[in-house]
């Protein structure tokens, strides 16, 4: 399980701004790493040039030892998935059980019953098997195209903003989920929820400056307040507060 | 030569008309002719890079789709003597004639829309209908449609971008990208037609409906009004000829 | 300057085959000032927007209402049937929807608020620049609003209904794309803008009720389980740790509610606010 970032530039035309300059970094093994930055500083484009929908203008990036520039997205899926942020443009199958199935029939998976059991006792959608992926609650749909890239069997996986508009429920099955998949393969999570994902980093990595500003663990990482200052990073305000009061902030 | 947009309206609207009532072969020269209209006019040029791109990729399909159309008719239509054979079956005359006027006749309807809602802008569709006594409700609803069918492609990519980053191989080859679509088609419906209502809503929540006009045209010309009349009027001569035919014969 | 909302006994459902969606709920909010709606997901929360709005009765017809909605001096029984704005300004929980597509820049769809007000093109300007300041949106001002990011485009969403400067602005989960920059500005611009303006917000994140509400209602299933001011809410916030994402909270809650360092005192200062 291996992601090698070397020295890529990106942007969207010749002539938009620079997305990435020179950006390099790599990322091994099991673990959760988690991916921060502003609005706009490439959080999203990043994991689009990791799985090869984009391709960068400069530099190369390899997945499962895979250039992305000459291997194709559905062929990167097999070693990494990502989800994105709108689960509407990412669920079509007619029952939550075919939408679990389809990324390991893609794949040509051998054990998919066991992926789709297995995934959707993870996420609590084992009593939704039958429905249809739109009848159920907004949350709940998100968790479903969180839970379709899990039930893929990829070993590594990214997601775009996973926990956006769920509520506690929906956080909790979802932290729960992440703290069980870190031990058994590569995840990535671009979130601004610090609370939810923080304490279970392994690693973590803020974009800024077309560039990485930052790549360490979560405990250097709240340490470092006026390097995340100088790229327009805050902590929240609940972090904030508890390191006022001399409270363990993870 | 600049033509404001109720001109160029009611041309596409005489276009459209004249494709189904006037001999197909004045529709062949008109259609030609609709390809002419961007080089004579800055009005008919699309108003983008994404209108230039829409344009190529509609004329392609649509001249495959002209030519399975043709073919078909000339395999299934048994009329007239056999011309040739195809793959050992044989192409009849008066199929093929038949296949020729149908697909002229669509074609000229689709390329005249096309040039129309590829050279304007929504927003100038919006404000030209709102002069007119159309119920907002009615304008809005046409707007949303064509804002659906203007967001159609980049949604359409998105959703396959989200499949192939499922594995899918969508991108191995044409048939598998045709399969694919109708895999979406279900939810691409479903949540663009829930998201053109809540962006009815929105639009409505910020005043819509109060009449206002969505920019300020520049006042029509006296040639302009001239001509959009007269193309107005020749649009209904020539359904009022067509029906006096139609009822005579 | 705001004003009032008053709801009486609400029940809604929003069609004969399904449960209520609203159980008979009743609670006020007074002018000038800002009021937090919190609940997990199908509480409910939306839908009293919606009801307030006029939304949901011209939206929903086969919806049945009960119950009084007072906005300022005019009683809606059951609920008002047609859109409240400008008096009302509602900003949906799907932000690009706000985003029409008739306009080029972003600067033109903002503006287009003003002109359906019928503002004068002279204040046009100024008004554009006043909000978008406040949001952080002056770089964007000449980007095409269709292709922005999602932080970018909420606050552009917002911006669209706050440039009416409406007396009574609702808010459906204003913060879900906002990264924390985008989450402290809109605090600060809602902390100015509740001295003359009502302000009622439905969210999850805790945070926003914490430092913008002076008073909270928490729903569950369509019923209200809370209803009190911020300090109330404090002193009970464990009580609602099951169905509220606030469990970083309690710490520090615990920490200020008998205050006895600087820092706590400060801190339980500001949440006081």
């Amino acid at each position: 399980m291996t992601i090698q970032v070397k020295n890529i530039s990106f942007r969207y035309h010749e002539t938009a701004e620079w997305v990435f300059r020179d950006l390099s970094l790599s990322i091994e093994g099991k673990g959760l790493t988690l991916l921060l930055g502003q609005n706009g500083a490439g959080k999203s484009t990043l994991l689009r040039l990791l799985n090869g929908l984009l391709k960068p203008v400069r530099g190369s990036i390899q997945v499962a030892k895979r250039d992305t520039a000459v291997t194709t997205t559905s062929e990167i899926s097999r070693h990494l998935v990502v989800t994105f942020q709108n689960p509407g443009d990412q669920l079509f199958a007619p029952t939550v059980e075919k939408e679990l199935q389809y990324a390991p029939f893609q794949m040509e998976r051998e054990n998919i019953s066991t992926l789709v059991t297995e995934t959707a006792a993870l996420f609590g959608l084992t009593p939704s098997l039958s429905r249809h992926p739109y009848d159920l609650p907004p949350a709940q749909r998100k968790m479903l195209a969180v839970a379709s890239a899990v039930s893929s069997g990829s070993p590594m996986l990214a997601f775009d903003e996973p926990s956006a508009g769920l509520s506690q429920i929906e956080r909790s099955v979802l932290t729960k989920a992440i703290s069980i998949l870190k031990h058994s393969r590569m995840l990535i999570i671009v979130s601004h929820d610090f609370h939810l994902f923080l304490p279970l980093s392994d690693r973590v990595i803020a974009l800024g400056g077309a560039s990485v500003a930052f790549d360490g663990t979560a405990q250097e990482f709240l340490s470092v307040s006026s390097l995340l200052r100088r790229h327009g990073l805050l902590l929240p305000p609940s972090f904030r507060m508890k390191r006022l009061l001399g409270l363990p902030l993870l | 030569m600049t033509i404001d947009t109720r001109t160029k309206g009611t041309l596409t609207l005489l276009l459209c008309v004249s494709a189904f009532t006037l001999p197909w072969t004045v529709g062949a020269l008109l259609l030609l002719s609709t390809f002419l209209l961007p080089l004579l006019s800055s009005a008919f040029r699309p108003i983008s890079d994404r209108s230039r791109r829409a344009f190529r990729r509609f004329s392609l399909y649509a001249a495959v789709l002209a030519g399975v159309l043709i073919l078909l008719n000339s395999i299934l239509l048994r009329e007239g003597t056999a011309l040739f054979t195809f793959l050992g079956i044989p192409l009849f005359d008066g199929g093929f004639l038949f296949g020729v006027k149908t697909a002229t006749r669509l074609l000229l309807l689709s390329f005249s829309l096309l040039h129309f809602f590829l050279s304007t802008p929504i927003r100038i569709i919006a404000s030209e209908l709102q002069q007119t006594r159309i119920p907002p409700q009615i304008i809005l609803s046409l707007l949303l449609a064509l804002h659906f069918i203007d967001r159609l492609p980049a949604r359409i990519e998105r959703i396959f971008a989200a499949q192939e980053a499922r594995g899918a191989p969508i991108r191995s080859s044409f048939f598998r990208r045709v399969k694919s679509f109708f895999t979406i088609l279900t939810p691409l419906i479903l949540t663009s037609i829930s998201e053109s209502i809540d962006r009815g809503i929105a639009l409505e929540l910020r005043g819509f409906h109060s009449g206002v006009r969505l920019l300020d045209a520049p006042p029509s010309t006296r040639s302009s009004v001239i001509l959009s009349r007269a193309f107005l009027t020749l649009s209904l001569l020539l359904i009022l000829w067509r029906i006096i035919r139609w009822v005579l014969l | 300057m705001g004003l009032v909302v008053e709801i009486r006994n609400l029940v809604y459902q929003y069609s004969p085959h399904l449960p209520n969606a609203l159980g008979g709920i009743s609670f006020n909010v007074l002018p000038n000032t800002c009021c937090a709606i919190l609940g997990p997901t199908g509480a409910g929360k939306s839908t009293i927007l919606q009801a307030i709005s006029g939304i949901l009765r011209s939206h929903h017809r086969q919806g049945k209402a009960e119950g009084v909605i007072r906005i300022g001096d005019v009683i809606h029984q059951p609920i008002p049937d047609k859109s409240q704005f400008p008096n009302v300004g509602y900003v949906l929980q799907e932000p690009e929807v706000h985003i029409s597509g008739l306009f080029e820049t972003v600067a033109e769809e903002i503006t287009f608020t003003l002109r359906t007000l019928d503002v004068p093109p002279t204040l046009h300007a100024d008004r554009v620049r006043r909000i978008t300041d406040a949001l952080g949106l002056g770089h964007l001002l000449h980007r095409n609003p269709t292709h922005l990011s999602g932080g970018e485009t909420q606050r552009v969403a917002l911006a669209t209904i706050l440039v009416a400067e409406p007396p009574i602005l609702l808010l459906d989960e204003p913060t879900t794309s906002l990264d924390i920059h985008g989450q402290m500005r809109l605090y600060e611009y809602l902390r100015k803008i509740k001295q003359t303006t009502t302000l009622l917000i439905a969210e999850t994140n805790i945070d926003l009720a914490l430092f913008v509400a002076d008073y909270l209602v928490v729903l569950e299933g369509g019923q209200i389980v809370f209803n009190g001011t911020k300090a109330e809410f404090i002193q009970r916030i464990a009580d609602f740790s099951s169905i509220l994402a606030a469990t970083e909270w309690h710490d520090i809650l615990k920490s200020i509610a008998n205050p006895r360092t600087r820092a706590e005192k400060r801190l339980a200062s500001v949440l006081a606010k």
